[in-house]
């Protein structure tokens, strides 16, 4: 293991990769700033989350995928920019929520010397055409959710309008989670199955800004982001999840909701007595072996049921209470 | 088998390891970025703006050096909104960045690895490694991303560790603690977003000396500080001395003009308007005997007076 990071730290050593010389980072760097993932990856170096993973995470709720964060030290992937309201993300369907790979990208306020510079090395690094606010747009695969930093900007800092918003849905299938802003909304609301999370929208065009990284690591508020990370997006705010964390994530919230909804029907049949917010006498054997039979045999279960079986006999739960 | 692949890629790339970094930008990146410097250079990489020239964009006012960055095409430099330790001392220095992120544990891990890596301190914590690169004459700009509680950068034991090498300050999107005792640091000054007695947390420095963003205005590695009561501006090094100098000649001549006005020999359409040869050989006597060290030269002067139609 320690070898392993000596043997990254080398790499970065000969790319430069934290000083972000790049514009679009090289798929070595990708790998080694997601080094915790041992799974396939794309060709760009991000990390390859199962498609049937990122669909089973959309059921998993907010709080569930916060404490598995938690429980992994990982204080800081939730944002919702709450104000005096719980959630200040404008969404473009806020009852649907979307799941995808995030593609990050990095704007600044424009300059001429790096703009200067971001076209030398945009060229060197062989892309087709200038270095613009489709240059993310055009790295999406389908899955993949377009995640961007324009650090919040609203008046000329509108990174897609509606033709943009109908190429990130003809690429990804997915949508975008953009701390910034965007125009055309009403354009963008009738993208059939494309979704979005943004600051505000405002009818002026970009200006004034320019793109300087793709796929390096970005802030989104309280949130850092690294290419490749899990987006989980939904009416209450969005959580980027480290790739290697997602099986985890998923499973464990799954089995908790599971959990959660035996409880609630126990408490209402009356099977159990229950009091000051537990079962009398806590989570016993008894209820556990009810609770396990229940949920085997459910018949709209999430996850396979070898998974399930696996992960409950990994994870006992009996706790008598006091 | 493995274990010998890794052992022969390490042997090739320890070449590089010499030279490059990670967390730090390379001398190469930043002479990349600031490419239309063409003066000496420091062994970072920054550009060399000579220290008369930084003393001297003290007497600039603040439209002045937006003024002439405007006109250039350099729209975003100058960033408004702060808490200023001193109000009414003017500093200017040489930038060195810092960009802090909210801390994860995989970034946090490579970052603390890479700056050991590169030789950087293992004693207390990481928010340090940029203020032991500091050296006279700069001015420690970073990111912490407008972070208030639990974002103080420095506290006055740092804040000292800062003057004592830079002669000057800080400027933060971010907040610091121990205020009250930064005030007592004689010639130490602080544009901040907020202070706060809680101490810095869950933040790591994720770049020194690359490009990083300050409010509205995104801030280059040796870029040319000017912070006073009005705001602080980021003047990419290249133009600075013709700021200084265009700012000089502006200066100059307003104060000439002030000079004359109290005289009463001139109309004041005459004194404003297009300068008279009479007038202006008043003003190359006026400036032979100016008692302040300048930038502008005789030279600036004659070409100054040789385009002039004010």
């Amino acid at each position: 293991m320690k070898f392993k990071l000596l043997f990254l730290i080398l790499i970065f050593s000969a790319t430069g990769l934290l000083s972000g010389q790049s514009v679009t980072w090289p798929a070595d760097n990708i790998i080694a700033l997601t080094a915790d993932w041992e799974g396939e990856r794309f060709p760009d170096g991000r990390p390859k989350i199962s498609d049937n993973l990122l669909e089973r995470l959309k059921g998993v709720s907010m709080e569930e995928a916060w404490a598995t964060l938690r429980k992994n030290g990982y204080m800081n992937q939730f944002e919702n920019f709450s104000g005096v309201s719980e959630n200040s993300w404008e969404i473009l369907h806020p009852d649907q929520p979307m799941t995808g790979r995030a593609v990050t990208a990095q704007y600044t306020p424009a300059r001429p010397d790096l703009e200067n510079y971001v076209q030398a090395q945009g060229k060197k690094e062989k892309n087709p055409s200038k270095i613009s606010n489709y240059s993310p747009i055009s790295v999406l695969v389908e899955g993949d959710i377009y995640v961007a930093d324009g650090y919040g900007k609203m008046e000329e800092g509108t990174l897609i309008g509606d033709n943009l918003g109908n190429a990130i849905w003809n690429a990804s299938k997915r949508g975008f989670v953009f701390n910034g802003s965007i125009r055309d909304v009403e354009g963008n609301l009738e993208i059939e199955g494309m979704n979005g999370w943004f600051r505000g929208s405002d009818p002026s065009a970009i200006k004034n800004m320019m793109l300087s990284a793709i796929n390096g690591p970005i802030r989104i508020g309280r949130a850092t982001i690294l290419p490749g990370d899990a987006v989980l997006a939904k009416k209450t705010g969005v959580v980027f999840i480290p790739s290697h964390l997602v099986a985890q994530l998923v499973i464990s919230g799954e089995v908790t909701a599971l959990q959660d909804e035996f409880t609630h029907m126990r408490i209402n049949d009356g099977t159990y007595e229950y009091k000051d917010e537990r079962f009398v006498g806590g989570w016993s054997e008894i209820i556990d072996k009810d609770f396990v039979n229940w949920a085997i045999n459910k018949s709209d279960l999430p996850m396979p049921k070898s998974e399930l079986k696996e992960y409950l006999d990994a994870h006992p739960r009996v706790n008598k209470g006091n | 088998m493995n274990q010998k692949i890794y052992l022969l890629v390490l042997t090739a790339l320890s070449f590089f390891q010499m030279e490059a970094q990670q967390v730090g930008a390379t001398p190469e990146q930043v002479k990349a970025w600031t490419s239309q410097w063409e003066g000496e250079r420091f062994d970072d990489g920054r550009p060399m703006v000579p220290d008369l020239v930084i003393e001297r964009l003290k007497n600039a006012t603040l439209e002045q050096v937006w003024g002439y960055m405007n006109r250039k095409g350099y729209r975003n430099q100058v960033e408004m909104g702060w808490l200023i330790l001193k109000p009414g001392e003017t500093m200017t220095g040489r930038a060195v960045t810092t960009q802090f992120m909210p801390t994860r544990p995989d970034l946090d891990s490579l970052v603390r690895a890479s700056g050991k890596a590169e030789g950087r301190s293992q004693k207390g914590g990481i928010n340090i490694w940029p203020i032991d690169i500091l050296r006279s004459g700069d001015i420690y700009v970073a990111d912490g991303y407008g972070k208030i509680k639990d974002g103080t950068l420095i506290g006055s034991s740092l804040g000292n560790a800062i003057y004592g090498k830079t002669g000057n300050g800080v400027v933060f999107n971010g907040s610091v603690r121990d205020m009250e005792e930064l005030k007592d640091t004689e010639g130490f000054n602080a544009w901040m977003k907020g202070q706060d007695p809680s101490y810095i947390k869950d933040m790591t420095p994720t770049s020194i000396n690359a490009p990083i963003r300050i409010g509205s205005v995104t801030v280059f590695p040796g870029d040319i500080v000017f912070a006073n009561e009005y705001g602080v501006a980021f003047i990419p090094a290249h133009m600075v001395k013709d700021l200084v100098s265009a700012s000089e000649l502006t200066g100059l001549r307003d104060e000439f003009e002030r000079v004359l006005l109290q005289e009463g020999k001139y109309l004041s359409g005459e004194i404003h308007g297009d300068w008279s040869d009479k007038i202006k050989d008043e003003y190359r006597a006026w400036f032979a005997k100016y008692p302040k060290e300048l930038t502008v030269t005789k030279e600036d002067i004659e070409k100054y007076l040789a385009k002039e139609d004010h």
